[in-house]
């Protein structure tokens, strides 16, 4: 930072890093507008085509939750690492990590539709005398199945706001190493609940919609997929609040560069998991494994499927393996767009073809539900965004995060 | 703010402890080299030349008698062989992982382990190499496994076959750790050149060393070239035993059969490497005085891989024990069953006890900085996961589909030799590396001291 | 004196020194430089203004060689020249040519890495000047030097020894040429 040279006058010029309320009211009323507008169509779409809501709202909702998971992993991570590069960048982590708070109510819907769009939630499904599905159907039962959604948010609401109670409250006193060490204790036991409750979650939402398939990765699969998005969604938040004029000096190429490089790896590593689960499957070829592709590389999902690999994994593979390509913003910005963009095509290809099973099907529902799921999380993210500073002013190293440069 | 910068020194610990100086370095370093190595040195290869003998024998009975020395059978065709195989092949995850992985994150701490990690990983492999040679039966027919044209058969690989990918994975594997491992040397050896008293030593460093002479044109082309290697190898040390667990996973044999084997196996190899890494560093950096290099610090950042690496694993055993129930599947539901209280239990408990149980310790700290139990944690560590892939050939095999076909495994004399004898051969290796190259990165070090990271900026 | 002189080198206690004194003989028109140091002095490349190789390139080249060679031999081996169902796979596939695709494509690339280092380096190369000077060993331990070569229009080696003295050099010595033992 020009001009600070000491902690503490970094640590004034953080604190005054903060959204203009003017401007922080403007894009607040935006997105209002847009959630309003978003759950009203919604509504009547749901009136009009129950199914056809209930998976449009299923993407949408793991959309919004997947990116909120994978910012609480990375913002335990960056505790638990004790990591400095990321320090400038942290607050704006963990304003999209506390959407994550929105997520249970945002759940009811789907809550409210299990039986529309799960076929082991309608009566009778599961043979009672059949010893294969016994397992199932405890495990499918109501009172099981809602349990383990409480547990769920619990889990995921209270970190979240411990992470980011610890952080803002080194705002207001300071930082010291007893918050230091403080965050990274709940950071450790948070990441493994973090893999339980999210692997068991991604089971129940998106494994169980093909109720007899299954495939021990998946949990990874869907963890990694948020964590992609996550990184392109830190990635386009820091660029347009630059495009606005903040935090110009606090994250600078030499972040972005690093950013560049978490999202060109979890990309390999997202295709690494696809990879493998797709080779194992062709190779065994059982078919209760390779009837869940059969739907998916037949038709026009084979065209979602190939743009997936293509999009999803040549994409940021390519186009970001160049240092320089890392270090140019608008490409960087180019390129996380388009893994936003590959995050939905990604849960799309896995829920979709439950209920259009004969080919890839678009409805504005998609759109309209986005439109609300998103921006009533956006809105929350916001909220707080407004009311702290844009980077940790507290932290203590703040002044080696601004430092940072790759050699 | 005093308070606070205090607190700043305490987030970033130094990373060689004690007074220091780049010429203490290289005196330490190199006297490990330069003087007659100590008693223990001498014990320790008495005992490991010992156990190489023995895999001397092992390996002449098999060749001269065949497979059959072996408890392998029907239907438990792979045993301690393979099980052997995997085991090497994990430790040898860890070096690559400390010198490519730890690189590209910025772990300036590993600067001080990464030089014998890596040749641990060399060695390793070469013990690992060994197993799929000799039990094919014809190990000297085991150039066949290469799509080299050749006469008596008239035909190529199957490159259908995973273990044909393991052939490629591993040789490759070998390669470049080797490729890696000599760059960083090169700098190395030029000291020890330059410091050599005897004309043998000065001939023999000088031609490893290149006529490396520091140039700021070498350091530059040398420092991109150690950065592409450690980008081609963190994606390599990935896939090779991500390809390792192909060889399994590829099959419709439950147990075997998950999708979830090869980021498992991953974790496994790193976890085990780890392990191995702590329990002869532990050793090493006592008898040769090292403790200022190899820290508690730094042993503490082992100790949180090995407990990060540890919940990767129990995870994987706990997703797989629940997919096989939730799965449906009555043969998957039957092996799992079978491993948790058929006769193999013991071996499973063992597994889960050592791997998932006891590393819970290295949630505290004062277990972490206790060299007597990191010590202990990482010997039973090395223990559970040779049990892990012990467990997932024979519990898988020894159930086969039809009760008639069902039968079960016992080694042989022969089978704890060659593997006391792997570790006999793995060992001599490692000692002679500590008695004959630097065992500790210098350059490395020097260049993470705070005196050589004080940049100009120009 | 005849004795032929390849150049002088003078020894620095600190990289930074070495740093600032590279800098400062650049400043003076000395273009016949070299800097020895036990590690990486970053910024020299920067000083001393050479472009750090391309080796990035050369190894992406590699690569996709490797990849080629690799598809084309899993591809003609298996579907062309011998063709044996087996397993009822097809006779090549993507699907199972992707690992042995990969380690090709890894080998020859950190062949090309390695190998464009010692290409570029010049290396093996036993024989240099600089390398015969018992006064220069410790520069692998912890001396850092600045070497200018005799070759330099502004050689002279009175006032270039006098330069370096000025600029913090604890020693300098000579750096005799070929033809002398």
């Amino acid at each position: 930072m020009s001009g600070a040279t000491t902690s503490l006058e970094l640590s004034v010029a953080a604190t005054a890093c903060r959204l203009r309320p003017e401007q922080w009211q403007r894009v607040r009323i935006v997105l209002v507008a847009l959630a309003l507008f978003g759950w009203v169509t919604s509504a009547w779409g749901w009136s009009q085509d129950t199914q056809q809501f209930h998976a449009s709202y299923l993407v949408s909702f793991l959309y919004v939750a997947t990116i909120g998971l994978g910012a609480t992993l990375f913002v335990a991570i960056q505790h638990l690492t004790t990591a400095a590069w990321s320090v400038t960048s942290r607050r704006l982590m963990e304003s999209i990590m506390i959407t994550v708070l929105a997520a249970p109510a945002l759940f009811i819907p789907v809550i409210r539709g299990l039986d529309v769009l799960y076929r082991w939630a309608q009566p009778g499904f599961f043979d009672p005398d059949d010893p294969n599905v016994a397992f199932k159907r405890v495990f499918f039962s109501p009172t099981f199945y809602e349990s383990r959604m409480v547990v769920y948010f619990v889990v995921w609401c209270v970190l979240a706001w411990l992470l980011y109670q610890g952080s803002v409250g080194q705002d207001r006193h300071g930082g010291s190493m007893a918050a230091v060490v403080k965050l990274r204790r709940w950071s450790g036991p948070g990441v493994a609940a973090l893999f339980v409750t999210v692997t068991s979650a991604a089971v129940d939402w998106v494994m169980s919609l093909e109720p007899y398939w299954y495939s021990t990765v998946f949990g990874i699969y869907v963890f990694a997929g948020g964590a992609v998005a996550f990184v392109a969604a830190i990635i386009i938040l820091a660029l347009g609040l630059r495009a606005l004029g903040y935090l110009r000096e606090w994250i600078h190429v030499e972040h972005y560069h690093d950013w560049g490089k978490w999202l060109f790896a979890l990309s390999v590593f997202w295709a690494y998991l696809a990879y493998s689960q797709y080779m194992l499957m062709w190779y065994a070829n059982l078919p209760e494994e390779t009837a869940w592709y059969q739907v998916r590389l037949n038709g026009s999902w084979r065209w979602v499927s190939l743009t997936l690999a293509a999009g999803h994994f040549g994409v940021p593979f390519l186009g970001l393996m160049a240092r320089r390509a890392k270090r140019s913003l608008p490409w960087l910005g180019a390129i996380a767009g388009w893994m936003l963009l590959m995050h939905w095509v990604d849960l799309h290809w896995l829920v979709m073809p439950t209920v259009h099973e004969h080919g890839f099907h678009l409805h504005w529902l998609d759109l309209s539900t986005w439109l609300a799921v998103g921006a009533t999380a956006a809105l929350v993210g916001w909220w707080v965004m407004g009311r702290h500073p844009l980077v940790p002013a507290g932290d203590l190293r703040l002044a080696e995060s601004l430092e940072h440069h790759n050699e | 703010m005093a308070e606070v910068v205090l607190h700043s020194g305490g987030l970033n610990p130094p990373l060689v402890e004690g007074p220091t100086s780049f010429a203490r370095i290289t005196d330490d370093v190199c006297r490990i080299v330069e003087n007659k190595p100590p008693r223990a040195w001498y014990v320790a290869m008495g005992i490991s030349v010992t156990l190489t003998l023995i895999l001397g024998v092992a390996l002449y009975l098999l060749f001269t008698r065949g497979i059959g020395v072996w408890g392998n059978n029907q239907p438990v065709a792979w045993a301690f062989d393979i099980t052997n195989f995997v085991f090497w092949i994990g430790i040898g995850h860890a070096g690559t992982l400390i010198s490519a992985i730890l690189f590209l994150f910025r772990q300036r701490w590993r600067t001080s382990i990464n030089r014998a990690a890596e040749a641990m990983t060399i060695f390793a492999v070469i013990c690992a190499g060994m197993f799929p040679l000799i039990h094919v039966g014809r190990p000297w027919r085991a150039y066949w496994l290469f799509p080299i044209p050749n006469p008596y058969i008239d035909m190529w690989p199957n490159f259908r076959s995973p273990l044909i990918w393991d052939v490629f994975a591993v040789s490759t594997y070998f390669t470049v750790s080797l490729l890696f491992w000599y760059t960083g040397l090169i700098p190395d050896l030029a000291t020890l050149r330059d410091r050599a008293r005897t004309k043998l030593a000065r001939w023999a460093y000088g031609l490893l060393s290149l006529g490396w002479r520091g140039s700021a044109r070498h350091w530059s082309a040398y420092e991109k070239a150690y950065l592409l290697l450690a980008g081609l190898s963190t994606p390599l040390v990935i896939s090779v035993h991500s390809i390792v667990s192909f060889d399994f996973a590829v099959s419709i044999l439950p147990g075997w059969h998950a999708t979830i084997f090869p980021p498992y196996f991953v974790a496994g190899a790193i976890f085990s490497g780890f392990a191995m890494v702590i329990t002869l560093l532990v050793i090493a950096r006592r008898v040769y005085n090292l403790q200022h290099l190899i820290t508690l610090h730094h042993l503490d950042n082992m100790n949180k891989i090995l407990l990060a690496t540890s919940l990767i694993v129990g995870y994987s055993y706990a997703v797989e024990f629940f997919t096989a129930f939730f799965s449906g599947n009555p043969y998957e539901r039957f092996v799992f069953t079978n491993r948790a209280v058929g006769p193999y239990a013991w071996a499973i408990w063992t597994m889960v006890f050592c791997n998932v149980v006891v590393p819970q310790l290295l949630w505290f700290r004062r277990f972490r900085r206790s060299v007597p139990w990191m010590f202990v944690i990482a010997i039973l560590v090395n223990i559970g996961m040779w049990f892990e892939r012990f467990n997932i050939i024979v519990t898988s095999l020894h159930r086969d589909f039809l009760p008639s076909s069902w039968g079960s495994f016992r080694p042989t004399v022969v089978d704890f030799m060659t593997l006391a004898g792997s570790f006999g051969l793995f060992l001599t290796l490692f000692l002679l590396f500590l008695r004959f190259l630097p065992a500790v990165a210098m350059a490395e070090v020097k260049a993470v001291l705070p005196d050589g990271r004080q940049e100009v900026r120009a | 004196m005849t004795e032929p002189l390849w150049g002088i080198a003078a020894v620095f206690e600190t990289p930074q020194q070495l740093l600032e004194a590279a800098r400062e003989l650049r400043r003076r028109g000395v273009e016949r430089l070299d800097a020895l140091s036990p590690f990486p002095v970053h910024g020299m490349d920067r000083v001393l203004g050479y472009r750090v190789p391309p080796l990035g390139w050369v190894v992406l080249v590699a690569a996709v060689v490797g990849a080629s060679l690799a598809l084309a031999l899993q591809w003609w081996t298996g579907a062309i020249d011998y063709p044996l169902h087996v397993g009822g796979k097809p006779l090549f596939a993507w699907e199972f040519s992707v690992p042995v695709t990969f380690e090709l494509a890894v080998l020859l690339g950190a062949f090309a890495a390695f190998g464009g280092m010692l290409w570029v380096n010049r290396l093996p190369q036993y024989e240099h000047p600089v390398l015969c000077v018992d006064g220069l060993a410790r520069v692998s331990t912890d001396e850092f030097v600045l070497v200018v070569e005799a070759s330099d229009s502004q050689f002279d080696e009175n006032r270039m020894t006098r330069w370096l003295q000025e600029l913090g050099a604890v020693r300098v010595e000579r750096i005799p040429g070929r033809g002398e033992s």
